[in-house]
């Protein structure tokens, strides 16, 4: 935990040094690139909240055993919070809606009709709203968990049932902020573009790349003589594997609705938003994603046997992570290059300082936490959970 | 030879779980393998005693899905290029995004059906009779028996063999009937049959003329509601005076005075009725109890409980409290008196 909490503290600086640079040579690139980056690991972050609280709400026994691991994750929120800042202060060379003199003139009324929304103070006002609801919801169930961790018998049991009204308060505005977040974080880089399902997406994905984490980290947590040894078993694996199976489905779902009825609409307004990121180098990313994201973990987690094996998880953890990583690339940068793919290093160093800082004070978050929630009165049905 | 070809079922019956846990094991280790175990709840030892297969429905669904993924696809692809072409907004007549939604219904419908009838199949289901539903007191395992059946074997010595092992190993008594697991299945299919033909032969036009509204509206009186045909214009009567209910008779009983034959009987309702939540020992260690996290059964042993007074415990029985629903429809006053007991003697026993 120490080493982790080391290592990714040298590689957030690294990634905060060579930032700097890039915020000196290249502002606009490097700010749409810090975009890209923070979007990538906000949506993780909070999809491992979400994850949290409906593990509460739905009373989900096999999760116990993993819920520090899905805890360990959303503890990066108050990073998440700071590391907010660099799109705050960057706005007006980030978002074009800020200058609506330099759009093209057809775009011009339709931006200057969404300035209700879309206006500088309001955006921060908002964003500061959205940070704050996901670091106090944070903080509460965190407060409670850690709480039930000295309890038995009764007293645990209500304890339990206080965690899941809260929890089932804390879903609705965690999921309305997310929406609202990728609306304006995301959706509005291209100002006449817009999308009813976009949050959904964006939470789709956000929240299965959690599952590949969760995964990732159940894995390597519970080899031989690691703190989950014996606790995390192939039964948990393969109930991971069922829900992100889910998952997946539900991520092509919602992408493939939103695409189908864009393109069945054919108007000019919203399909050029799919034209930019169809064509060219973009629309073989599109399609390395949709095989990446969909076709491949689709196939691999329909066997019983594949969601059983750890190594296969951590494996398929990783592809999810990578696959999330290019679809919020694909989302983000073709409104700086709507030709095609233009890669610059900032794109390396942007992902590694948010992703290191976010994980550095995750780590150094979870020092001292117990690996397993010992409080909790399903931990025991739960170590001994067996798949149906 | 002839008993060899036939099949023969043998069941057993047993009073306890771990005797039949035993058995089970004893005749794996003799090599008799199609056994199949009936018990009043699930015996999470049995599963992997009984060797149990994972079916292989599996690849069906598998099949059948993409059976209906191409299915659907075709039927789209056929009626809009080939059968009846049709231009809608400029599009192209084979346009694979408008397919997909139909083509995915199409997929989930063909799968979700053959998972639901392969599991049935699976299952040998439906199964409306069967041979054991002739066996007397076989119902009991669905109560508090533990049944046993096998069938197929080499010889009648091999049976025989297998009738000695169970009655080693505590079975109450052994009863050998003879029938096949698909004739069940077959008679199930014929009285099916039987009751659609039955249904079919019943014509829209029997019906006709017949007053259903009648049927549905009858002249009833409400509980408190009014009546004209009473002089006082209440539908409910007054009892004469003097009348008590019928279960008054027993609200009082001395629970330091009881007999044996009490005890036995709490100690047997207890066991029938109450230990499914509240454990054997009523210390909440059921498998019910466990279900139902976070908030337990209460412990009949903990203190709250052992200090609620006699009467207050018959009231639980007869009423209900919290999650637990009343039992007075199963248990008779005399036998809730005989539980209160029992309840008594769990808590004088673990209190030393």
């Amino acid at each position: 935990m120490r080493r982790l909490e080391r290592d990714a503290l040298i590689v957030g600086s690294v990634g905060l040094v060579l930032f700097v640079i890039g915020l000196l040579v290249e502002p606009r690139q490097a700010l749409i690139s810090y975009v890209f980056a923070y979007a990538t690991v906000f949506t993780i972050v909070v999809g491992a909240l979400i994850q949290l609280l409906m593990s509460h709400v739905t009373g989900a026994r096999w999760f116990t055993v993993m819920r520090r691991v899905a805890l360990g994750i959303s503890g990066a929120m108050p990073a998440v919070a700071v590391l907010a800042l660099p799109v705050f202060v960057g706005v007006a060379v980030i978002y074009s809606w800020t200058s609506p003199g330099t759009l093209p003139t057809d775009a011009r009324p339709i931006v200057a009709r969404k300035g209700v929304w879309l206006n500088v103070p309001f955006f921060v006002v908002r964003g500061v709203i959205y940070l704050a609801v996901w670091v106090i919801v944070d903080a509460a169930i965190r407060r409670r968990s850690l709480g039930m961790d000295g309890l038995d018998g009764m007293a645990s049991a209500h304890a339990t049932r206080r965690v899941r009204r809260l929890s089932a308060f804390g879903l609705v505005i965690v999921g309305l902020t997310m929406t609202f977040a990728s609306f304006d974080w995301l959706m509005s880089l291209d100002p006449t573009w817009y999308s009813t399902v976009y949050g959904v997406y964006v939470f789709a994905g956000g929240f299965l790349a959690a599952l590949g984490l969760i995964a990732v980290i159940a894995r390597v947590a519970s080899r031989a003589h690691a703190p989950l040894d014996g606790a995390v078993t192939p039964e948990h694996f393969g109930a991971l594997g069922k829900l992100q199976l889910t998952f997946v489905i539900f991520w092509a779902y919602i992408a493939f609705s939103q695409f189908l009825i864009i393109w069945i609409g054919d108007i000019p307004l919203d399909s050029s938003w799919y034209v930019t990121r169809g064509a060219g180098s973009w629309g073989t990313l599109a399609l390395l994603v949709v095989v990446g994201q969909f076709a491949i973990p689709f196939l691999a987690l329909l066997p019983r046997a594949t969601k059983r094996r750890p190594q296969f998880m951590w494996s398929l953890g990783v592809l999810l992570l990578v696959m999330h990583m290019l679809d919020v690339y694909w989302l983000v940068l073709p409104s700086l290059y709507p030709a095609g793919i233009s890669f610059s290093w900032l794109d390396v160093a942007a992902p590694l300082m948010v992703a290191g800082f976010a994980t550095a004070f995750a780590s150094r978050r979870a020092r001292g936490v117990r690996p397993l929630p010992v409080g909790d009165p399903y931990l025991a049905p739960a170590m001994t959970y067996s798949e149906p | 030879m002839r008993t060899a070809m036939r099949e023969i079922r043998l069941l057993a019956e047993f009073g306890n779980a771990a005797q039949l846990i035993a058995a089970v094991e004893r005749l794996r280790r003799e090599r008799y393998h199609d056994l199949e175990t009936y018990t009043p709840f699930d015996i999470p030892e049995l599963d992997a005693n009984l060797g149990l297969r994972r079916p292989r429905l599996g690849w069906f669904v598998l099949a059948a899905g993409l059976a209906g993924l191409v299915a659907a696809y075709g039927i789209q692809w056929w009626a809009n290029v080939h059968s009846y072409p049709l231009n809608v907004g400029g599009r192209p007549l084979h346009s694979i995004p408008a397919f997909i939604p139909a083509t995915f219904e199409g997929t989930v419908l063909a799968a979700s059906l053959a998972s639901f009838f392969g599991a049935l199949l699976v299952l040998r289901f439906p199964k409306l009779w069967s041979i054991e539903d002739e066996v007397p007191d076989f119902y009991r395992s669905s109560i508090d028996r533990f049944w046993l059946a096998m069938h197929t074997f080499a010889s009648d010595h091999d049976r025989a063999h297998a009738e000695q092992l169970l009655k080693e190993s505590g079975a109450l008594r052994t009863i050998a009937r003879v029938g096949t697991e698909w004739q069940s299945v077959g008679r199930s299919l014929i009285l099916i049959m039987v009751l659609f033909a039955g249904m079919n032969a019943c014509s829209d036009r029997v019906g006709q003329g017949f007053d259903w509204k009648r049927m549905r509206a009858q002249p009833r009186y409400e509980p408190f509601g009014g009546s004209r045909f009473f002089q006082d214009g209440m539908a409910m009567r007054t009892p004469p005076p003097g009348t008590i209910p019928r279960e008054a008779v027993s609200t009082s009983f001395d629970t330091a005075a009881v007999d044996t034959a009490t005890l036995s009987r709490g100690a047997n309702r207890f066991q029938v009725f109450c230990a499914v939540c509240h454990g054997v020992a009523g210390n909440g260690n059921s498998v019910v109890g466990d279900n139902m996290l976070p908030i337990k059964p209460p412990l009949l042993t903990s203190a709250p409980v052992v200090r609620l007074g006699a009467t207050q415990l018959y009231a639980v029985i007869t009423d209900g409290f919290g999650h637990m629903p009343s039992y007075a429809a199963q248990l008779t006053p005399a036998d809730r008196w005989a539980v209160v007991a029992y309840v008594r003697t769990l808590q004088r026993g673990s209190a030393r």
